[in-house]
Formats: C-alpha cells, structure tokens, sequence
C-alpha cells in the first residue's frame, strides 16, 4: 500500500510541475482532472504537492542568494548528492550540525524574539459585499487582506487606511494613509484606479503597492502588469506607464520618476506581507524609522553609531528584538525605557 | 466560498504542512492495523482543501488533527471491525495542546532553516531549479535559459523535486516545536564575522 502511495505522490508532483509551468494543453488537462478527481487521496497528493511549491514561494521575501547561502552550511548539499536517492528528515539536529565555517556571504539574519502579530492579522482574509463606500484600516504593527466585490485582493499595511468606492463603470480606492498591495482582478471595462493625494494609479489587471508615508514622495511599486500614473492636480505633469520590476516616485512639482528595481528588492520591500522587515545594508538610523512605522515602541539611536548598517530578516511588531540582536551584532547595548529602547555604545 | 483555490493551497502550506509529521506521528500511535497512515495523510489535504469556511479557522493543527479523526472514523465504521482499542485510543488524538506559543507563531527562522536544510539534500540541478523557478520566480523557460537546460528538463525537475520534498517534510520531518530548541542563532556583522547567541 505504501507503495501506492508513493507512486500517487509522485504523479501528484508531475502534474503540480506541470500547472505551475503553465503550459497545459487541453487534453491534458482533461486527463489531470480525470485523475485529480479518481480518488480522494489524488486530490489530497496534489494539494500538498501545490503547497510545498508555495512554500518556497513564501521565501521570495528572503531572496534566493541568502537562501542559498543558508543551504551551502548543510554538510549534504555540501557534497552535491547528484545521484541522491532518499533524501534525510530535517531535524534539528542537522540544524545544529550547520557548517560553521562556511560563513554567510550574503546575511541571512533573524530576530528569533517574539511573535509575530502581522502574521496573524493576515490569517483572516474578510469577504465584503459589494457597496458604495466602505472604509478599512490597520493599526499600528497591524496587517490585514480584504477581498473586494470584485475579486481584486488589498493587502494593507500598518497604520494604513483605504475607501473602496465601487461603481459600475469604475472601481476607485483612495489610499488615505500608509501602504497596500493591490491584486487586481481583471475587468477592462471597469478600470481600477488608487488615488494618493493627488495621484492616480490605474490598472486593469495587475499587483501593485501604492505607499503614502508622511513627509516621503508617493511610491508605486510594479509586480506584475503596467499601471499608469497620472497626476490629477497638475497637467503639466506627464503621465507615466510603469511595468513589473519597476517604482514611480511622485514627488512635488517634479517629473515622475519610473525606475527598474530588482525582483530580490521587489520581494524584499514587501516582506511586510509576511510580518517581516527585511534590511539590506541599512542604516540604523533608517531601520529605525522602519520599525517606527510598525510600533509605538521608538528606537532611539545614539547619533555617534546612526550611521552603522546592518542587513537581515526581522519581525515588523519586535522593535526591541530587533534592537538587541543589532546591538549584539555591531557590539553596542540596550537601554530598555517605557516605549522605547535606545541602541547606545 | 470566500477563499480562492490559491489562497487555499496557501493556507495549506502554511498551516498544515508544518505539522504533517506530527499528525502522522499521532496516526501511527493509533494502531489501527486497517489503517494506512498515508492514505489519511492523503486524503487529510484534500478534504481541508475543500473545507468551507478556511479562513475561520482559528488552530490549524488541531483542525488538521480533527480532519484526520474524521476520516480514521469513516475508514473504522466502513471497514466493520471497530475494535474497542482503536475506539479509545481516537481520544488521544483529541489531546489538545496550546497553539499560540511564540515559537511557533514567531517560525519565519524556523522555516527558513526547515526549507533551506530539506533543500540541501535534493540533487543540485533540482534544488537550482525550484530555486529560480518559485523563489526568485522565474519562468520555466527563463530557468531552462539560466541552466541551459530544456524546458521539459525544468518540468521533470520540478516534479522531481517536489517529489523528494514531500518526503522530506512529511515522512521525516519533525514539527518545529519539537526541532528548534537546539537551534543555534546565527547573525553577523558588517564585516562579515559570525557571532553565535544561545
């Protein structure tokens, strides 16, 4: 029997292989859900084959170089088993036996401290019946999904603020505050518009995030399709299309800005997603103001050490976490007040 | 209806595929000798794939835990020899234990070690390619262009991978409660040393 059971998994991983490339033709994909449907155990060998595809796919927000530097301290992928036949169990143990002197290139650095609050809030993903105006917001170290009428999926992030007005030619969300991602379910005679402030965002069907930070130009990230940013308040301002792997920066009287950013900092940048704030060689001074966003706990850091940079993975609620394990790394200390923690030499 | 198939396979992966082996640990202890482990396992993920109200879900290992009862139940009442063990024993697998501890809501290093040290035992090709392919998400046919492979190559690959992974993390694999409490953290500086805090 156990047999059997290998041999469904192993065709449960072919046609997972096969969906993800996207190429199946019609016949075959009669043939997949001919087999998905022959058997419940089927079905279920293709649900975990999916979601162990997604589960590498949860990483992008660490990137694959620290991936892969975390993978080259395992003795095993050390010795490249090329003709490996049974792969071992992860335990712990193997964790522990990690390669010390293979030193992490690029940084690979985890606060290990508390839990993570962001995380949780995006568990529930609410669904909400189609209306005229309906207002949502997160508080601070908060994130949440909404699912609209439509299909398209916001993901909000801390101390952020949407009004979704729907109508039947046009589906408008103004950004009040903060930042979203924006899955945009696709309609061509319904455009999709966000409005920050004065600019507009449009798209039919796309990913995109829109961030409206205080004292900081608009910023419009691209993951996937084009958007187009206009600027309802100043014609003489031109509208710009951006595409996937690019950010528009929309700043004053100033042209808007379109610029290419590597997937890796795509994937970085919304580590959010996943509670998480991901840095890359970034200021303390910086890092600080990018928990600040997430908590009402302040890092306060000393100006003579603002300067030092650090680089890693941390959790977005866990600002004294964080302080600690920077402090530790840069060898400097902690003095803990109420609301605040202070990095100091 | 309010989830969609990939948000589903989403919560799979993040709720349920953590704690495959602990369910199956708590299957095996059962001892019902009808029953085979892998096709609960099996027919657990479809069956919460399918489940109606997801997202309500507020402690994924002990529904997955009460998924598998359930179908333990059905096997024990189709099959006609319920013994009076099996029937005591399903209790057991009702032992609740607390879900919200930090360790295991904190994960994300947790997983990244999990993911990365089941990765290291694949083939290099294989690991390369479910690598570029889902975590810097590449096309099939960008990946086949990086490896200088065919297409077909990167299919097969992935399916091979895929593979290898479900053996990884359900067979053998500890749940992380279990896994990171000999677990060294490991940062480092601007200059690249590695410091080591217990």
């Amino acid at each position: 029997m156990g047999q059997l059971n290998d041999e469904i998994d192993r065709t449960a991983a072919e046609w997972a292989a096969k969906v993800a490339g996207g190429s199946l033709s019609l016949s075959e994909s009669e043939r997949f859900e001919a087999w998905r449907a022959a058997d419940i155990r089927h079905a279920g060998a293709f649900a975990r084959a999916q979601a162990i595809l997604v589960r590498l796919e949860r990483l992008r927000a660490v990137g694959a170089d620290a991936l892969r530097t975390t993978i080259e301290e395992y003795p095993a992928a050390a010795t490249d088993p090329e003709d490996c036949a049974e792969p071992q169990p992860v335990s712990g143990a193997s964790s522990a036996a990690m390669h010390p002197r293979l030193l992490m290139r690029r940084r690979l650095m985890v606060s290990g401290a508390a839990a993570c609050l962001a995380v949780a809030g995006l568990a529930g993903v609410f669904l909400l019946p189609v209306s005229s105006q309906q207002e949502f917001s997160t508080g601070l170290g908060e994130a949440r999904q909404v699912r609209l009428s439509d299909g398209s999926l916001v993901t909000l992030n801390t101390n952020s603020k949407i009004v979704v007005a729907y109508t039947d030619s046009v589906r408008k969300i103004r950004l009040i505050q903060g930042e979203a991602i924006f899955k945009v379910a696709k309609n061509k005679q319904r455009p999709f518009i966000v409005s920050a402030h004065d600019t507009d965002v449009r798209a039919v069907g796309t990913s995109f995030t829109v961030q409206l930070l205080p004292e900081k130009p608009v910023r419009i990230v691209v993951q996937e399709g084009v958007v187009e940013v206009v600027r309802r308040d100043a014609p003489a301002i031109v509208p710009v299309r951006a595409k996937a792997q690019t950010q528009a920066i929309v700043s004053g009287s100033a042209p808007i800005v379109v610029q290419s950013i590597a997937r890796p900092v795509v994937a970085r940048q919304l580590a959010w997603q996943y509670g998480r704030i991901a840095l890359e060689n970034e200021t303390l001074a910086d890092a600080a103001e990018e928990f600040s966003r997430y908590s009402d706990t302040r890092i306060v850091v000393d100006p003579a050490v603002a300067g030092r940079t650090i680089t890693g993975l941390f959790a977005a609620d866990d600002p004294v976490g964080f302080a600690k394990v920077a402090a530790s790394v840069l060898d400097l200390r902690v003095e803990e007040g109420p609301k605040e923690v202070r990095i100091v030499r | 209806m309010s989830l969609s198939n990939h948000e589903r396979t989403e919560w799979l992966a993040r709720n349920v595929l953590p704690h495959e082996a602990l369910v199956r640990d708590r299957l095996k202890r059962l001892y019902v000798a009808t029953l085979d482990v892998d096709d609960v396992i099996q027919e657990m993920y479809a069956r919460i794939l399918a489940a109606p109200s997801l997202e309500s879900v507020r402690y994924p290992r002990q529904y997955a835990i009460q998924t598998a009862r359930g179908i333990v139940i059905d096997h024990l009442r189709r099959s006609r020899v319920v013994s009076i063990d099996a029937c005591e024993n399903l209790e057991e697998l009702d032992i609740e234990f607390p879900e919200t501890s930090a360790e295991e809501r904190l994960g994300f290093r947790g997983e990244i070690q999990e993911v990365a040290g089941a990765l290291a035992q694949l083939p290099r090709t294989c690991r390369e390619t479910l690598i570029l392919r889902r975590v810097e998400g590449l096309s099939q046919r960008e990946t086949a262009q990086r490896l200088g492979v065919t297409e077909k190559v990167i299919e097969s690959q992935m399916a091979r991978g895929v593979a290898m992974l479900v053996k990884v993390f359900g067979r053998g694999g500890k749940s992380r409660a279990h896994s990171s409490n000999n677990q060294v953290e490991r940062v480092t500086s601007e200059d690249g040393s590695v410091k080591r805090r217990d």
